[in-house]
């Protein structure tokens, strides 16, 4: 019982570095087991090599008393596991229900053709059961990145698994979409599943989770029953050290106004959209999934048109035809889609930094842009945020989530900001570098910027905001200061229910 | 450094190959290994290569351009009739004028109306093909007249061919254009991923433009070699001409998803197939035999361009 799946001495090693070195320990049958760990602790690699992605280079791995021989992803599904992975493995040119069937075709007619409406059925009915409003027919292009994520999850659960791998699957998920994703975790279980669960959040690895593991740099570190835990101690298991919180922090916000929205309104999008960002204010913007707070900022920035309202920069009215002209004026844009909208992944650690800045930087006879510049620019944002690196010619998708995001956040920062727009600025990133994500924003508020935050972690917007509108079906339906803060009011409003 | 070093193990690969070729051809007809017969391989290799520079932009843009070949053509006739009427430097200078407004229209068609480059500049490929046609009025128009011309081809300064230091140069300021310039870095990055791009205010659509652009501008370039080496203004070159440069520029190692070019393999492709041909030739093998064995060389760069490509996106799906 308490050693249904035996991990032992489990060692890899990408180009001579281990990423993970003689891990084990057990995950008992029916029991929803967390491991925990900074990025590049090693967890993914682990969960890829239960799912067949990767080979292990030694140890061995016992499911149910038998060893058992993991080679590929066919093997692994054959062993009863099924893996939802970090990134999405969802083919965008199909429906959701060919996607959740992918592997799994339904029975042909006697011509061998599919049987589209049982198929689309068969879909619904896990959809229904998940309670994920998705139509099964929709082309999963067309839907938004936490859709996927639930689509991702019931892709999973057809499968029938055992074992139930979950790998970040909140990252991209809102407050109430976490907790339905809770209530079929606790379903799971209680069918008799097992699930190893995997995420930076520590509210839900204590609400839901029976045991936990911490991973650090690719070696075992504990594995202890949630009960006996606090935050703060997996915290310091994590990164073996004290996280210092910042509980009374000043208030920056002066009275100046440095952004006003008035009635901004793109038909079927948003409607009437009012607010102010004040200089030295984080603003946090709360919502349920598609509550149109993105697009509202997307078409501040200039990203696409809005039909009627205004918007005024410093008491100037402004329209940006493009993300250029906004540039210009001191406004950037941080997208929550790091890999698909975020990075350039071919391009060097140095120029995906200097991307931006490379416009004001002195050229020599106009066009020549010398490269200690370039380097220059590096070095100071890699002093200033702690960027980890292998060398500045290094490509970026070699870097772990957090450390792209801080070069994408140096890309705003060489700029002369004024206005920072962060969608989700901490998402998918471990705790440490989120940390220091929240003492950046502090910084920025502290000289004078207004920062416009979206997140979907509540805890995160009560914790970093200083004030908060909440949007619901395209309109605002509430503001709160941070003395009103709190979760219910905001869920409250979200819903739409509010005053 | 280690990516610096892993673009460079490409080049030097490839690099290794045309010496070794070039050895065993010379082996087997030492008349390869003539300063004549080098001269005679370069000046085939500024064709390709000068145009396969610009195709490079094109690619690293997530784009490329089917319709250089009727471009060739095209400008042809153009310098043909020009330059017989008008003169030399009124021919070079339509020749540029008009490439510029078909790397505008591909372009304005790939950015604005949203279709696909391969369909864009496929039908751009039968419409200036089309044109050219009835510029010549189905004849080739001689170009006797206008002696001057022949250097493109034939000229030579301190002893080297003119397309020979054309390619130099076109390499030169291609590098500076591509390595060194803010220009590059977003022509890179809107390869790389539009989405950013567009996030961080560059001008995506122009940027795609502006390779449609400088691939027609090169095409002038190889355009007059051709022209010049036959001395008339003819409609029907330069059919394969798009598949021979785009042939040479993925040869080279450039990455047809966009994002990441590789301007000296491009260079150094062009020379192997040169050699590659010039060698068959030199030895007298049947033409038909020569296609195969293009094809069959083509074969083993790409599989090894593929081996590549799968180990570094393993290494990507690792850190994800």
């Amino acid at each position: 019982m308490g050693n249904y799946i035996q991990i032992r001495d489990i060692s890899k090693k990408f180009y001579g570095v281990y990423a993970l070195k003689n891990v084990s320990f057990d995950i008992a049958r029916g029991s929803v087991h967390a491991v925990m760990g900074e990025n590049g602790a090693g967890k993914s690699t682990l969960m890829k090599i239960l799912g067949g992605v990767y080979q292990a280079d030694g140890g061995s791995i016992i499911i149910d008393g038998k060893e058992r021989n993991i080679r590929s992803v066919q093997d692994s599904a054959g062993c009863g596991i099924s893996v939802i992975y970090q990134e999405f493995n969802l083919v965008p040119e199909l429906t959701v229900a060919e996607n959740i069937f992918i592997s799994d075709v339904p029975k042909k007619t006697f011509l061998g053709i599919v049987e589209k409406k049982k198929r689309s059925d068969n879909a619904r009915k896990i959809l229904d059961m998940l309670e994920i409003h998705v139509d099964p027919d929709e082309f999963v292009k067309n839907l938004s990145v936490s859709e996927k994520q639930m689509v991702e999850i019931a892709k999973a659960l057809s499968l029938n698994a055992e074992i139930i791998i979950m790998d970040e699957p909140t990252a991209a998920l809102n407050e109430e979409e976490v907790r339905r994703l809770e209530e079929i975790v606790g379903m799971l279980k209680k069918e008799g599943k097992t699930i190893i669960y995997i995420s930076h959040r520590l509210k839900e690895v204590f609400d839901m989770a029976d045991t936990v593991t911490v991973l650090r740099n690719g070696e075992y570190v504990d594995t202890r029953p949630a009960a006996e835990l606090t935050e703060a101690e997996v915290i310091r298991l994590m990164v073996g050290h004290d996280v210092v919180q910042d509980t009374d922090r000043p208030v920056y916000a002066s009275e100046d106004v440095l952004l006003k929205v008035e009635d901004l309104t793109l038909k079927n999008v948003f409607e009437s959209v009012s607010f102010e960002l004040h200089k030295g204010e984080i603003l946090g913007m709360a919502g349920l999934m598609g509550c149109g707070r993105e697009e509202v900022l997307s078409a501040i920035y200039g990203l696409f048109g809005y039909d009627s309202g205004k918007v005024f920069l410093e008491g100037k009215e402004v329209r940006f035809k493009n993300s250029g002209e906004a540039i210009e004026q001191g406004i950037c844009f941080l997208t929550d889609d790091r890999k698909d909208a975020g990075i350039f992944p071919r391009m060097s650690v140095e120029e995906n930094i200097t991307i931006m800045s490379i416009r004001h930087m002195k050229k020599k006879w106009g066009f020549y842009i010398s490269p200690s510049q370039e380097a220059g620019q590096l070095k100071k944002m890699t002093e200033f945020m702690n960027i980890k690196y292998a060398r500045p010619e290094q490509k970026i998708s070699y870097l772990s989530g957090g450390n792209q995001q801080k070069v994408l956040l140096g890309r705003d920062l060489l700029l002369d900001n004024k206005i920072f727009i962060m969608l989700e600025p901490t998402r998918g990133i471990d705790v440490g570098a989120r940390e220091e994500i929240y003492s950046l924003l502090y910084q920025l508020a502290r000289d004078g910027m207004g920062i416009i935050a979206v997140f979907s972690d509540m805890n995160e917007l009560i914790r970093v905001c200083d004030r908060a509108v909440v949007f619901c079906d395209g309109r605002i339906t509430g503001s709160l200061t941070k003395e009103e803060f709190n979760k219910e009011k905001i869920l409250t409003y979200a819903a739409g229910k509010g005053a | 450094m280690k990516q610096k070093l892993s673009r460079q193990s490409e080049n030097i690969s490839l690099a290794g190959v045309v010496v070794v070729l070039f050895i065993v051809f010379t082996i087997l007809q030492p008349n390869m290994m003539t300063v004549f017969n080098i001269k005679n391989i370069l000046v085939q290799v500024s064709l390709t290569a000068i145009a396969a520079a610009g195709m490079t932009f094109a690619y690293t843009a997530g784009v490329f351009d089917m319709s250089i070949g009727s471009v060739l053509a095209l400008i042809s006739v153009v310098v043909a009739k020009v330059a017989t009427t008008a003169g030399v430097f009124p021919a070079i200078l339509a020749a540029f004028a008009i490439a510029a407004a078909v790397g505008i229209l591909n372009g304005l068609i790939v950015t604005k109306l949203g279709i696909q480059a391969f369909a864009a500049t496929l039908v751009s490929m039968i419409l200036i093909r089309g044109i050219a046609v009835l510029m010549a009025d189905g004849a080739d128009v001689p170009l006797y007249s206008v002696n001057a011309i022949k250097f493109i081809s034939s000229g030579t300064i301190l002893g080297i061919p003119f397309p020979i230091i054309l390619t130099a140069l076109v390499y030169a300021v291609s590098y500076f254009l591509y390595y060194k310039t803010e220009f590059g870095m977003k022509i890179r990055s809107v390869g790389s991923n539009a989405d950013a791009s567009r996030i961080s205010g560059i001008r995506t659509q122009r940027m795609i433009t502006a390779a449609f652009i400088l691939t027609a501008v090169t095409a002038v370039f190889s355009s007059l070699i051709k022209t010049a080496q036959v001395m008339f203004g003819k409609a029907t070159i330069g059919e394969d001409f798009a598949l021979d440069v785009m042939t040479t520029v993925i040869l080279g190692g450039t990455v047809i998803t966009g994002g990441k070019g590789n301007l000296t393999g491009t260079l150094i492709a062009s020379v192997l197939i040169a050699v590659i041909k010039n060698g068959l030739n030199i030895n007298n093998v049947n033409s038909y035999y020569q296609q195969l064995a293009i094809g069959v060389i083509l074969i083993f760069a790409l599989i090894f361009n593929g081996i590549k490509t799968m180990r570094n996106t393993r290494q990507i799906r690792r850190e994800g």
